[in-house]
């Protein structure tokens, strides 16, 4: 069998699964890693086309093997004797693909490629090569059926990501699903090829000009317009459980330095919970529905704050959220494109990582009195309360239960929340190694419950969460916050300001309350961990009893926890860096989903006008490609052509539509075709009158039928 | 006078006579200038004889007509040698194949000896006759006539001999209106008596040349081989179309498109030939369809050429 669609077409697969690999981008850092990659799928290709002038059937079984020697080759070199593989390379193998998929499992992203995923992704991406390349073969399935997996390949890359794949990658990967389908037409083959090559160079050159000129339009942390944001927690499936983890594992490193005019070091946030769900917490990823929260707006004039600024320089933390201080009022010195989170506060990128970013945060100090506290409501306006209030249906009473007696007889809703948090601080304990085993290991109503009727053991997201929902349960609008707590001193600049040192151990989670006038207030319930909030009594009354307290690990009557402790786990999430907060959010998808669905429709229809302006051209000195694009207008506009035809049999049934012009067309083409001699001259005004008075014949919404939905693209002419 | 100006004076001029057929008519003209024969297979009566009467008129040529009998002598289709006393020498006296148009009826009634005499002259176009031989005149066309449902004392033509004639055609019962037309049209005149030739001979001579320059390129070229070796390769046929029969469907195309006013063949011309040229070449297997229903299908499947 020769190859029925030549090597245009399978180049064409080849550069649209490139493309797909790109929208994976998002996912490992660093740009070697990809060269990689592709080298193995380009390696597949190539053996797949030799094999199959050999013998077609064997063509996947040559591919499939390429695939294992390219893979052993270039992912476990050492392995083998004279680059053969032995057992030795199996077992290397065996396990570089068991750390894949541990990694995968581990869900973090982005992070610095490591090996076993590459070695995975170049195993994945060489049977998706073998797999296109079968598709692109199939008369039936050919087009449609690589689009599919194009799109698909898309949809799962977002999906890990959390965030659309950069333009590129659409740009990519649609140049090579439309070349495909050029390659796969009717045009003469020696066009096809140098037409199906131009599209696909354009396509890459496009790809690669595309993302400078795109950023170029976007003014850094300027905006408090939502873009999805590459998340912390890789695909945000459960955060809360990740933190946990994430507290269990690795070493201390120290994650950010930071200097700052205020007397405490502020605590920095990350990220922002709202809704909890199931088991877990969820992170805002987008708006959600929620107004762009502007934190120092409404501030009551009365209440005493200050301006305080904090210069933080992130060291051993890749993360594409920004440690923040709140409220922030601006941010100075960042490297890159950054947006304000429309929720939360929170600063974050989609391109762009906190590696070793110095930047300086202004941010307010907000301290009102106790007496002032009180006053207010913790009330929200009313369709943002029911949201901060909303609890899963299935929440153990018992919860609230807890939460009035523990604040029984007080009146106000300052008072009922230091109070709780003061309650779990003095008598519940620190432990990251509370019993994860039965499902623990969560933020959700029933973890909750047992968290505060019977374990009263914990680390952070049971403090953070715990509180929230006591707080709803009381009807208090309460969210949680993910970041760092207030960093270590370490030492003094020489105009004296403190220095803080904040390591992996700090990631934290605390716990925020809407009162009227004042803002999101922080509590923190983890005993040990970062100050209670308590503001000062009024001037009036005695001293201020409680005070902040930076004193942990002497307040609670739990074992005070070494910090060190702390660190396990959050290193982890340091290392990848700050893994955070959320997996695409529901809008994410469905943004995705409409932008792949207008691409989708946009395609065929741009595939078309394509030709036609390319016939158009070739149209001057032949009418071949005129013929063509006539025949072909008749047949998406839905005239019934014989499928098998004669030039006069076509055109029998677009007489009296096409126009006078049909009849000189008509014979020129057969004279090109048959006669010894060409004819004179040429019919491009003819052929362009006839397809005006073909498309005008016709009602417009057939028209814009033929123009969306255009069936001579699948239509492989004779 | 151009050739496609002429053909249609021709075709105009049949049509007076034979009404309602002007595909048969298209056709003996086609088969007239591509200087091939034409065998007319019907019932007797549907206009067969006027049909080829008309055109030989038409072109100013001379007919002859022959009633195919089982004791007709091939002697009388050739001519022969007679002694003159007078001279005291032989002369020739020359057989009825000597006419711009011979029309044989009922050709499958002679003996077959008698048969092959004509068929010899027909692909000759020439006789020898005690060792003289006679160029035939130019247009020379023999139109055979043979009754389909034939009854006793029959002969019938061998596939070789029907590979000889270019076309078959059957002229079909008229339709009403034709055959009410034709009885007042018979009753005035007769028709065929006051045709006058539209084209002269020599004319017609130097259309035939003309015909024969009409273009094939490769592609219909190819096309018609096509068509043939799906013929053969048919399982419904026993025997497939012969390479005589490639040659004269090229030959009849050519001139067809030369009738329609263009220097070269399409495919459309050989499509629309090629029941009449090839259908009466072919043996249909036992109790399959017609001759012609195979053909059209296989036309019907031959993909059409697209380019040069």
């Amino acid at each position: 069998m020769t190859n029925r669609f030549g090597v245009g077409a399978h180049l064409a697969g080849l550069v649209g699964l490139i493309g797909v690999l790109w929208g994976f981008g998002n996912v490992l850092q660093g740009d070697t890693w990809w060269s990689r990659v592709v080298l193995v799928m380009v390696g597949v290709q190539v053996s797949l086309l030799v094999a199959r002038r050999w013998h077609a059937t064997l063509a996947p079984l040559a591919g499939g093997l390429a695939l294992g020697l390219l893979v052993v080759w270039v992912f476990v070199p050492g392995s083998t004797v004279a680059g053969i593989p032995t057992a030795t390379t199996l077992q290397a193998l065996r396990q570089q693909l068991s750390l894949a998929i541990a990694v995968v499992a581990e869900e973090q992203a982005p992070l610095i490629p490591p090996e076993p995923l590459l070695t995975g992704m170049a195993v994945g991406f060489g049977l998706l090569v073998i797999v296109v390349d079968a598709l692109v073969r199939s008369r039936r399935l050919g087009v449609w059926g690589v689009g599919a997996v194009f799109m698909v390949g898309l949809a799962i890359a977002s999906l890990i990501v959390g965030a659309n794949p950069p333009l590129p990658a659409f740009v990519v990967t649609a140049a090579g699903w439309l070349a495909l389908v050029v390659a796969r037409s009717s045009a003469p083959s020696p066009s096809r090829v140098v037409l199906a090559t131009a599209m696909g160079a354009t396509a890459l050159i496009a790809g690669v000009f595309a993302p400078s000129v795109v950023a170029a339009d976007l003014t850094p942390a300027a905006s408090t317009w939502g873009r999805a944001p590459v998340d912390i927690f890789g695909r945000g499936i459960n955060p809360m459980l990740r933190l946990g983890e994430n507290l269990r594992r690795g070493d201390s490193v120290e994650v950010l330095r930071s200097i700052t005019s205020a007397e405490e070091a502020p605590y920095l946030k990350v990220a922002t919970l709202v809704d909890v769900e199931g088991d877990t917490w969820e992170p805002i990823v987008n708006a959600d529905g929620l107004p762009v929260e502007q934190p120092l707006d409404g501030l009551d004039p009365a209440i005493e704050s200050t301006a305080e600024e904090i210069s933080i320089a992130v060291d051993d933390l890749d993360s594409t959220m920004l440690p923040m201080p709140y409220p922030a009022e601006g941010v100075r010195g960042l490297v890159g494109t950054w947006f304000w989170h429309p929720v939360g506060g929170t600063v974050r990128s989609r391109t762009d990582t906190t590696r070793g970013q110095t930047y300086v945060a202004d941010y307010v100090e907000i301290t009102p009195d106790a007496g002032q506290m009180r006053e207010r409501q913790a009330l929200l306006p009313a369709p943002l309360t029911r949201r901060y209030l909303t609890l899963p249906p299935d929440t153990p009473p018992r919860i609230a239960a807890v939460a009035r007696s523990q604040t029984a007889g007080l009146t106000n809703d300052y008072d009922r929340i230091v109070a709780l948090q003061d309650w779990m601080r003095a008598d519940f304990s620190y432990s990251e190694s509370s019993p994860v085993a039965e499902g623990y290991d969560g933020s959700g109503v029933e973890v909750i419950e047992r968290f505060l009727l019977e374990e009263q053991s914990g680390y952070c997201v049971h403090f953070s969460s715990a509180l929230a929902v006591m707080a709803r349960s009381l009807g208090i609008p309460a969210r949680i916050a993910v970041g760092y707590a207030p960093g270590d001193p370490a030492g003094r600049t020489a105009e004296g300001e403190r220095i803080y040192s904040t390591s992996s151990d700090s990631l934290h989670a605390w716990t925020e309350v809407y009162f009227e006038g004042v803002g999101w207030v922080r509590f923190d319930a983890t005993p040990g961990v970062g100050r209670p909030t308590g503001f000062d009594e009024p001037r009036v009354g005695g001293p201020a009893p409680v005070g902040d307290l930076p004193n942990p690990g002497t307040v609670a009557g739990g074992t005070p926890q070494d910090p060190q402790a702390l660190t396990e786990g959050e290193q982890a999430v340091a290392a990848g860096a700050a893994a955070n907060a959320g997996g695409p959010s529901r809008s994410t998808l469905a943004l995705g989903a409409a932008a792949t669905a207008a691409v989708l429709l946009v395609l065929p229809a741009s595939a078309r006008r394509t030709r036609r302006w390319w016939r158009w051209r070739k149209g001057r000195d032949r009418t071949e490609p005129l013929w063509r694009e006539i025949i072909d207008t008749a047949t998406d506009l839905g005239f019934a052509l014989p499928a098998r035809a004669t030039v006069r049999g076509q055109a029998e049934p677009l007489q009296g539509h096409a126009g006078p012009g049909l009849v000189a067309v008509m014979e020129s083409v057969e004279r090109e075709r048959y006669a010894s001699t060409r004819g004179p001259t040429t019919v491009l005004e003819e052929a362009r009158s006839s397809v005006r008075s073909l498309e005008t014949s016709v009602p417009a919404w057939r028209r814009w039928l033929a123009r969306c939905f255009p069936r001579s693209l699948a239509r492989r002419a004779e | 006078m151009d050739l496609a100006a002429a053909a249609r004076a021709l075709h105009d001029n049949v049509s007076r006579v034979i009404d309602g057929k002007p595909d048969a008519i298209d056709t003996a003209i086609v088969v007239l200038l591509a200087e091939g024969h034409l065998l007319i297979e019907d019932v007797p009566g549907v206009g067969k004889t006027a049909l080829a009467r008309a055109l030989a008129r038409s072109v100013d040529g001379s007919v002859n007509r022959v009633q195919f009998t089982p004791d007709l002598l091939p002697s009388d289709i050739t001519g022969v040698s007679v002694f003159d006393q007078a001279t005291a020498r032989f002369e020739f006296r020359p057989g009825a194949v000597f006419a711009h148009v011979v029309i044989g009826d009922e050709i499958n009634r002679a003996s077959p000896k008698t048969q092959s005499a004509l068929l010899e002259a027909m692909s000759e176009r020439q006789v020898s006759v005690d060792g003289t031989t006679y160029q035939l005149s130019r247009p020379f066309m023999v139109v055979a006539t043979q009754n389909p449902l034939e009854m006793e004392g029959t002969y019938a033509l061998p596939e070789a001999q029907r590979d000889r004639f270019m076309a078959r055609i059957s002229m079909g019962y008229p339709d009403a209106a034709a055959e009410l037309d034709m009885i007042h049209g018979h009753d005035r005149t007769e028709p065929i008596d006051a045709l006058e030739p539209v084209v002269s001979l020599e004319d017609f001579a130097a259309m035939i040349v003309e015909a024969r320059a009409v273009h094939v390129s490769d592609a219909v070229g190819r096309y018609v081989v096509d068509i043939a070796t799906a013929t053969r390769a048919d399982d419904r046929l026993l025997l497939g179309a012969s390479p005589r029969a490639t040659l004269q469907l090229v030959r009849a195309a050519k001139a067809y498109a030369a009738v329609r006013g263009r220097e070269y063949v399409v495919p459309d011309d050989v499509d629309t030939l090629a029941v009449a040229v090839l259908a009466h070449r072919l043996i249909v297997q036992r109790g399959e369809p017609d001759a012609e229903l195979i053909v059209r299908s296989i036309v019907e499947r031959t993909p059409v050429p697209a380019g040069p």
